[in-house]
C-alpha cells in the first residue's frame, strides 16, 4: 500500500476491474491473473476481444501468459530494472503525456538545490546518515514553497500513514515551477537523469528480456497511451511480497502518470489484493500504526504530546488531510462517545502511543524473548504462513495464553502436539506452559458484514444461517451482541469497572 | 393409480395415442416426472465470495436453517454470475466434515484438549486478558501519556469483515491499551 500512497494519497488501485475493458492495452506483472484472479480476468479479455494488447511479463509462463499478445520472460526479482526501462524509453522518445503531467504532476516543480541524486554520490541520495542507516528528507523538498503556519518553510511529502513526523506537505501551488520543464531542478529533469541509465540493453542484462522484445512492448504500451488511449497495469503478489515491493509499485505510479493513464476510463493501477478484504483490512486496520482511514497512531515523543501537536504533524495543506482535526475527533467520539468532550481534547490520551515496531515480525520476536504473555489469532495462520514459520511456532510455546479463532484447527492450534519442532525433539509437549484456546468462528455465509474488494468496492455480505454449535460471530453494529462474542469485550461487562477508559469505550 | 393410467404411461400406447416418439416426456419416469431443483422452495441470501478480493457476487440457498448450494450472482457488476472453482466450492467451506463447532481447551503442560462450554471459556479469556494488561499497562512515561501494553497482541486474517475490524482495533487499542496489533495485510 506505501507505493500508491505516496505517489497518490491512498493506497488503493486507482482504477475499477470492470474498467479495464476500457484499456487499449493491459501490462500484467508479477500475477498469473488468469488462474489466481480468473472472475476479475474476464474484464481483461472483454478487453483483447475489443482490440487492447494484452502483456504479460513474469518469470513464469503461465495461463495468463497463454492468452497475452506480448509475452516476456523476467528474471526474478528485477522488476524494477524493466519498467525503469520503460520510463527511460518515454522520456528518451518524448511519449510522455505532456498537458497531462505539467498539469496535474509535480513535474514542473523544482527541487532544492541542496538535492544530490544517486549517480552524484556514487549510489546515494543525499542525506544519508551512515551511522543511523537512514535517509533525512530534508534536501529531497522542494525548493521555495510557502511558509507554514508556524512561520517555517515546509517540505513536500504524502504518505500512506503520514508517520515520519519530520516533513509535512505544502500548498503545491505555491511553489516555483517551470512549465517547459526545461529546468535541471525540475522534477523532470532529475527524473529524465536519474532513468538515464535503464537503457535497453541494461534491461537486458538485468532482466534477461532480449531487447527487441523489450522495445516491442515499450513500443505497444506508449502507443496505447495519450490523448486518445489509455493503458493500464495489474499486479497482485509477485510485486507485493517482494523486499523491494513498494520501489516496484511506486515506479509503476511514475510510468502511468508520466504516460497520463491515471484517473481516467481504461487506464490506472489495479491491485490485485489476495484475500476478500485486504483492502479493507488496511482502510479499517488492525495494524498497529494506523487507525481507521489511515489516521497515524500517536507515536510517544514524535507527535503525541497533544492534539495540537498531532495535527501540526501531519496536516496537509491541500487535499483531505488538510481536514485532519476533523476525522480525528469524529474517530475519537465514536471511540469513547459521551466521554470524549473538547476540555478532554476528546480522548486522545487515552489513545496507546506507538514506541516501537509493533508490527507482526516485531512482536513475534518480543514473544520469543518472552515479553509477550498471550496472543489472539483471528483467521490468520502464522504456524505456516508467517515469515520465518519455525521461529514463530517456537515463540508460540513462549506465551502464557493464545486464543484462536478459525473454522479449523490449524497448525498454530495445534502447535503444541503437531509441529515440526515436536517431532524432531525441539519442543516437548508437556515442557510447553501455553495455555491454548481454540474458538470456533462464523463463515462468510453465516454473518451480517461488510467485504472491501480489490477496487475498494465495499460490499454487504447477508447472513444466510446460523453458524454451527459454538461458532461465533463479532460482527454489525449491535456492540451489546459482541460483547458476548468478542472475548475481551466480555472482559469489560465483567466487573471491571473502576478504569473510567474502558468503560467509556462500551 | 388404477390400471388405465398405468397403461397409458407406457411410451408405446403413447406412441399409438399421440403418435409421439416413445422419448422424452412419453418415457419419463414418475420420479423423472417429479424431480425439482436442490433448492426449490429455499430462501436465498446475497453474499460475497470469501476467497480472493476480486469480490464476486453469490447467492446463498438455505431452507430450514441448512445451507443448500452457494451459487454466482448474475446481478453483481463485478462477476456478472461467475464463480471460479474455489468460488463455487465455498459451500463446502462451510459445510465440511473437518469443521470444528466445539470449543477447544488445553491446559499448561497438557498433551491433550479438553471440552469446555462457551461460557467458561470466555470467562477464563477474559480473566487472562485483564491479568495480563493489569501488570504490563503503563499510563505514562517522563510525565506524557503512554497508554500501552504490548504484553498482548492480536493477528487477524483479510477475510474479516470490516466491522469485526473496527471493533478489533477500538477494543484492543482504544479500549486495552494494545500495540502489538497486526494483520495479514502487512505486506
Amino acid at each position: 500500500m506505501p507505493g500508491l500512497g505516496t505517489t497518490f494519497g491512498r493506497g488503493g488501485a486507482t482504477t475499477a476491474l470492470p474498467d479495464l475493458m476500457n484499456a487499449d492495452a493491459i501490462l500484467i506483472m508479477g500475477s498469473n491473473m488468469a488462474e489466481n484472479h480468473p472472475v476479475g480476468f474476464q474484464w481483461v479479455m472483454e478487453a483483447k476481444e475489443r482490440g487492447a494488447k494484452i502483456i504479460h511479463v513474469d518469470p513464469r509462463f503461465s495461463r495468463t501468459s497463454a492468452v497475452a499478445d506480448l509475452r516476456a520472460p523476467l528474471r526474478a526479482g528485477s522488476d524494477v530494472a524493466f519498467l525503469g526501462g520503460l520510463v527511460s524509453y518515454v522520456l528518451d522518445n518524448g511519449k510522455e503525456f505532456r498537458e497531462y503531467i505539467v498539469n496535474y504532476t509535480n513535474a514542473a516543480i523544482l527541487v532544492s538545490e541542496k538535492f544530490q541524486d544517486t549517480e552524484d554520490l556514487d549510489g546515494l541520495f543525499s542525506g544519508w546518515d551512515p551511522k543511523r542507516q537512514l535517509y533525512d528528507p530534508q534536501s529531497w523538498a522542494y525548493a521555495h514553497c510557502g511558509a507554514g503556519p508556524d512561520g517555517e518553510e515546509h517540505f513536500a511529502h504524502g504518505g500512506h500513514a503520514k508517520e515520519s513526523g519530520q516533513i509535512t506537505a505544502v500548498d503545491l501551488t505555491s511553489c516555483e515551477r517551470d512549465d517547459t520543464l526545461q529546468h535541471p531542478r525540475c522534477v523532470y529533469q532529475i527524473l529524465k537523469r536519474h532513468f538515464a541509465r535503464y537503457t535497453p540493453d541494461m534491461v537486458e542484462r538485468a532482466c534477461g528480456v532480449p531487447r527487441d522484445l523489450f522495445l516491442k512492448i515499450a513500443d505497444t504500451f506508449c502507443s496505447a497511451s495519450g490523448p486518445e488511449k489509455t493503458a493500464a497495469i495489474c499486479y497482485a503478489v509477485g510485486w507485493t511480497q517482494h523486499s523491494n515491493g513498494v520501489q516496484i509499485i511506486r515506479t509503476a505510479a511514475i510510468l502511468q502518470l508520466l504516460l497520463g493513464n491515471i484517473g481516467r476510463p481504461g487506464g490506472g493501477i489495479m491491485a490485485l489484493r489476495g484475500h476478500a478484504s485486504i483492502q479493507g483490512s488496511t482502510d479499517i486496520p488492525t495494524l498497529y500504526d494506523i487507525l481507521p482511514g489511515y489516521l497515524p497512531m500517536p507515536k510517544f515523543g514524535v507527535n503525541s504530546r497533544d492534539l495540537t501537536t498531532y495535527y501540526s504533524k501531519h496536516r496537509d495543506r491541500t487535499g483531505w488531510w488538510w481536514n485532519i482535526d476533523k476525522y480525528m475527533v469524529s474517530l475519537l467520539k465514536a471511540y469513547y462517545g459521551e466521554a470524549a468532550t473538547k476540555e478532554n481534547e476528546w480522548g486522545f490520551s487515552w489513545l496507546p502511543r506507538v514506541t516501537g515496531d509493533h508490527s507482526h515480525q516485531g512482536y513475534f520476536l518480543d514473544m520469543m524473548d518472552g515479553k509477550v504473555e498471550g496472543l489472539f489469532v483471528m483467521g490468520q495462520n502464522p504456524a505456516t504462513a508467517g515469515p520465518h514459520t519455525r521461529f514463530e511456532r517456537k515463540a508460540l510455546a513462549k506465551l502464557k495464553w493464545l486464543v484462536i479463532r478459525d473454522l479449523v484447527e490449524l497448525e498454530t492450534a495445534s502447535f503444541w502436539h503437531d509441529s515440526p519442532e515436536i517431532e524432531r525433539g525441539e519442543l516437548r509437549t508437556e515442557e510447553i506452559a501455553t495455555e491454548v484456546f481454540f474458538l470456533p468462528a462464523a463463515g462468510h455465509a453465516e454473518k451480517d458484514g461488510c467485504f472491501t474488494n480489490t477496487q475498494r468496492l465495499v460490499q454487504w455480505h447477508e447472513k444466510a444461517v446460523d453458524p454451527p454449535g459454538d461458532a461465533m460471530i463479532a460482527t454489525a453494529g449491535d456492540e451489546v451482541e459482541v460483547v458476548s462474542t468478542v472475548p475481551a469485550l466480555q472482559a469489560l461487562g465483567h466487573g471491571i469497572e473502576g478504569n473510567d477508559r474502558v468503560d467509556e469505550c462500551l | 393409480m388404477n390400471v388405465k393410467d398405468l397403461l397409458t404411461r407406457w411410451p408405446v400406447v403413447q406412441q399409438i395415442l399421440t403418435r409421439g416418439d416413445g422419448m422424452h416426456a412419453d418415457a419419463a419416469s414418475d420420479r423423472t416426472r417429479n424431480l425439482v431443483p436442490k433448492h426449490h422452495g429455499a430462501q436465498v441470501a446475497r453474499s460475497v465470495c470469501p476467497y480472493c478480493a476480486v469480490g464476486c457476487g453469490q447467492l446463498v440457498y438455505h431452507k430450514d436453517g441448512k445451507l443448500i448450494s452457494i451459487e454466482g450472482d448474475p446481478e453483481s457488476p463485478i462477476s456478472r454470475g461467475r464463480l471460479c472453482p474455489k468460488g463455487s466450492d465455498s459451500h463446502e467451506l462451510l459445510t465440511h466434515a473437518n469443521r470444528e463447532t466445539r470449543v477447544k481447551y488445553r491446559r499448561p503442560h497438557s498433551t491433550k484438549w479438553e471440552e469446555l462450554d462457551l461460557e467458561t471459556a470466555m470467562d477464563m479469556i477474559a480473566q487472562r486478558v485483564w491479568d495480563s494488561r493489569e501488570h504490563t499497562f503503563v499510563e505514562a512515561r517522563g510525565g506524557e501519556a503512554l497508554m500501552q501494553t504490548t504484553a498482548i497482541a492480536h493477528l487477524g486474517g483479510a477475510t474479516l469483515d470490516n466491522e469485526e475490524n473496527y471493533l478489533l482495533k477500538k477494543l484492543f487499542a482504544g479500549g486495552l491499551g494494545m500495540v502489538c496489533i497486526s494483520n495479514q495485510a502487512r505486506i
